[in-house]
């Protein structure tokens, strides 16, 4: 196995819509191959890789892809340690939110036995006959938002890496931006993670914030793009305290993260030097490289 | 290190035809980038949607980044009725002329390879395109008014990647030499399929069909002008692969001459080519064997109930190979020339390749080098880079050449 001296879990957090991102030249399938060429280059690098989010719908072409891309790019040696008794061998985990979690039949996990574990991520605390049973869209609505959050931070727990580039600032189907989320969740598990701000997004609106000590907090990554009327009705006055709650702590998390990145020591098993290049690189190919190179970094630590 | 190729999509941010257009010249140009299993790195393609607050399109076009700028302005109603694009594409159409005008000016090759060459195809999607000024009096348009959504994406494929091939194999001139297709065929079962494509590449302005070259004996004088034309490097073939094409002396000689590698230059470079080639299967009921030259080359199964559909996708498919196999070209000079000039020692032990390589072709360009092939410490070829099981496929050949030679991709060089 070329890279780390082990194999890592690599989380790949992506996502954006076209009008999010021309103004930085691209569109969703820019995002989209940069996903793929990641995988390739990862999986061909002895890793293993998480997803989740909007990825979780087996029925969405990007998620079948990333099979296909674990299929064919899996490096020899770890297809050779993949046990079918044990998850933690295969090359794929992918998360998804309740209500999507619902989806994936019993037939494709089945069929992808070996190649990709699902796993689903229920709303906490809400009992099982509750979530069988029909709810209103904005129950719904609010239970997915629940969910989301807690698949963040179950991935950001189970994964050693976090990649992120990307993403949809407006209109998300959670809390709030899901880049940003899945960048707090990982913050504060003091686990490493690589913002590649060059693919516009969320991604870039916190790269923006990250590289320049002096930046304000940038004015779109708060809960208002993401509300929702008919769900924030819903909350309770102590849910609506927690939540802009999180939104200050997660203010306070990336800032540190920003201080840290422009010392010279180590960020959580990574170089700030590469955390910054990260940051502003807009070529495919020199972002898979970084992102190769973080890897070995957090494997050898 | 610039890029050869960039391709530009501009469009008004509102009209969804023109996005689902831009994406269809994405996938095409990135060579199904979503399939996984695709080592080659297609041409890149970015989109122009959006004005800044000055009217200037964002992010601006840096045209100094690649040798050849080719840009696809997508014009509906949406753009020509927006006072501030039809500005934007206005100055761009006047500041395409002037790079022209320079480019065509430049008194010398070294003058002309540090100007920038821009193709600006502009693309009637609506009749008021001929409201546009400089954009519609300037500029030849791809015309895409009253076709089908699938024919207007077939249309607009062609032209573009006709268009970008004509221009590099030319080297900046407007007019290259047409490139010859040899339509490599067994009369006994393959006739039918190989007059049908041959009337496909007559549809193309720069091809000419070349058809007789079967059936015939050996040494007969078919041999000469088809190894003229590969001397020449104003070859391509397509070759229709029957139950009895591989039973055929001629078909695998053919197949064999087109694939096999021949030195870019003939002196001081160890660049290699070989000539663009389609391979169209039409299987029937026989026990056969494959013709182990094409292995390699791009295949596809011939439809006989979408019999021009998948002629126009042979034909359009091998306009992309011959500018894929210009693109590779000229990143495979640069990246000898600089691994030259920075005198890195292996250079002198490398071979720049320009094609995915496979068994048959690796094996022949061992041949091809005689006895140098011992002193081949690396073959450099484009793309990402092989899988690990696609590499396994090449270790024999690899191994071949000797027991520290390996395969490096251009991107793992540029990385």
């Amino acid at each position: 196995m070329r890279g780390a001296k082990r194999g890592l879990l690599v989380a790949l957090s992506a996502g954006g819509v076209n009008s999010e991102l021309a103004a930085h030249g691209i569109g969703v399938e820019h995002v989209e191959e940069l996903m793929v060429r990641m995988a390739m280059r990862l999986l061909a690098d002895g890793h293993r890789l998480c997803f989740g989010g909007t990825l979780g719908d087996p029925g969405k072409d990007l998620t079948k892809y990333l099979i296909e891309t674990a299929e064919k790019w899996l490096d020899d040696k770890a297809a050779a340690k993949v046990d079918v008794t044990k998850p933690e061998t295969w090359p794929l985990v992918n998360y998804s939110a309740w209500p999507h979690s619902r989806k994936i039949t019993e037939d494709q996990r089945a069929r992808l036995v070996g190649i990709c574990q699902f796993i689903g991520i229920d709303p906490p605390g809400i009992p099982q006959n509750v979530l069988d049973s029909d709810a209103e869209p904005a129950v719904e609505k609010k239970h997915n938002s629940n969910a989301l959050t807690a698949m963040r931070d179950r991935s950001a727990r189970d994964a050693d890496l976090r990649i992120v580039w990307g993403g949809r600032v407006t209109g998300a189907s959670g809390w709030m931006a899901g880049i940003l989320e899945e960048v707090a969740c990982t913050l504060k598990l003091k686990k490493p993670v690589l913002v590649l701000g060059g693919f516009g997004g969320c991604a870039r609106l916190l790269a923006d914030f990250l590289i320049d000590p002096s930046a304000s907090w940038p004015s779109q990554l708060n809960l208002a793009e993401s509300a929702d009327a008919d769900r924030d009705a819903l909350l309770t006055d102590s849910e609506r305290e927690q939540l802009n709650a999180r939104m200050i702590e997660i203010q306070k998390l990336v800032t540190q993260f920003r201080t840290a990145i422009h010392s010279e020591e180590s960020v959580n098993g990574l170089s700030p030097s590469v955390i910054r290049s990260a940051l502003l690189e807009e070529n495919n190919r020199s972002v898979i490289s970084l992102a190769a190179d973080a890897a070995k970094q957090v494997g050898a630590a | 290190m610039t890029t050869p190729v960039s391709i530009y999509v501009i469009h008004h941010p509102q009209c969804k035809v023109a996005e689902g257009l831009a994406k269809s010249l994405y996938d095409w140009f990135r060579l199904g980038y979503l399939s996984g299993d695709q080592s080659g790195a297609g041409l890149p393609v970015y989109y122009r949607r959006t004005l800044d607050k000055n009217g200037l399109l964002q992010p601006e076009i840096r045209f100094h980044e690649a040798a050849l700028n080719v840009v696809v302005v997508l014009v509906d109603e949406k753009l020509v009725a927006d006072e501030r694009w039809r500005a934007a594409m206005v100055a761009m159409a006047t500041a395409v002329t002037q790079m022209r005008q320079n480019f065509a000016s430049a008194k010398t090759p070294s003058a002309r390879a540090s100007l920038p060459q821009v193709m600006l195809l502009p693309t009637a999607l609506h009749e008021s395109f001929y409201r546009t000024g400089p954009l519609y009096e300037g500029f030849n348009p791809i015309r895409l008014l009253e076709l089908t959504l699938s024919e207007q994406i077939a249309v607009l494929r062609r032209a573009v990647t006709e268009a970008a091939a004509r221009l590099l194999r030319g080297d900046g001139a407007e007019n290259p030499p047409p490139l010859n297709v040899f339509l490599s065929h067994a009369k006994r079962d393959g006739r039918h399929i190989a007059e049908t494509i041959r009337d496909g590449v007559r549809s193309f302005g720069q091809l000419v069909p070349w058809y007789d070259s079967n059936d015939l004996p050996y040494g007969s004088s078919w041999r000469r002008p088809m190894e003229s034309a590969a001397a020449a490097d104003t070859a391509a073939m397509i070759a229709t692969v029957t139950d009895a094409y591989p039973t055929r002396p001629w078909c695998r000689r053919e197949a064999g001459l087109a694939r096999t590698p021949a030195l870019l230059y003939p002196k001081g470079t160890n660049v290699w080519k070989i000539q663009p080639v389609i391979a169209v299967h039409n299987p029937g009921a026989k026990f056969v064997r494959g013709a182990a030259a094409l292995h390699g080359a791009p295949r596809i199964g011939w439809n006989s109930m979408e019999v021009e559909e998948t002629t126009e996708r042979v034909v359009d498919r091998l306009v992309l190979e011959v500018l894929l196999g210009q693109v590779h070209r000229r990143v495979a000079v640069n990246l000898e020339n600089y691994d030259r000039t920075r005198k890195n020692s292996l250079w002198k032990k490398s071979c720049y390749i320009t094609w995915v390589p496979d068994e048959w072709t690796l094996l022949k360009l061992r041949s091809q080098l005689k006895q140098r092939f011992s002193s081949i410490v690396r073959i450099v070829y484009p793309g990402y880079g092989l899988s690990d099981s696609d590499k396994l496929d090449l270790d024999s050949a690899i191994e071949s050449f000797g027991r520290n030679t390996e395969l490096v991709s251009f991107e793992e060089i540029m990385s």
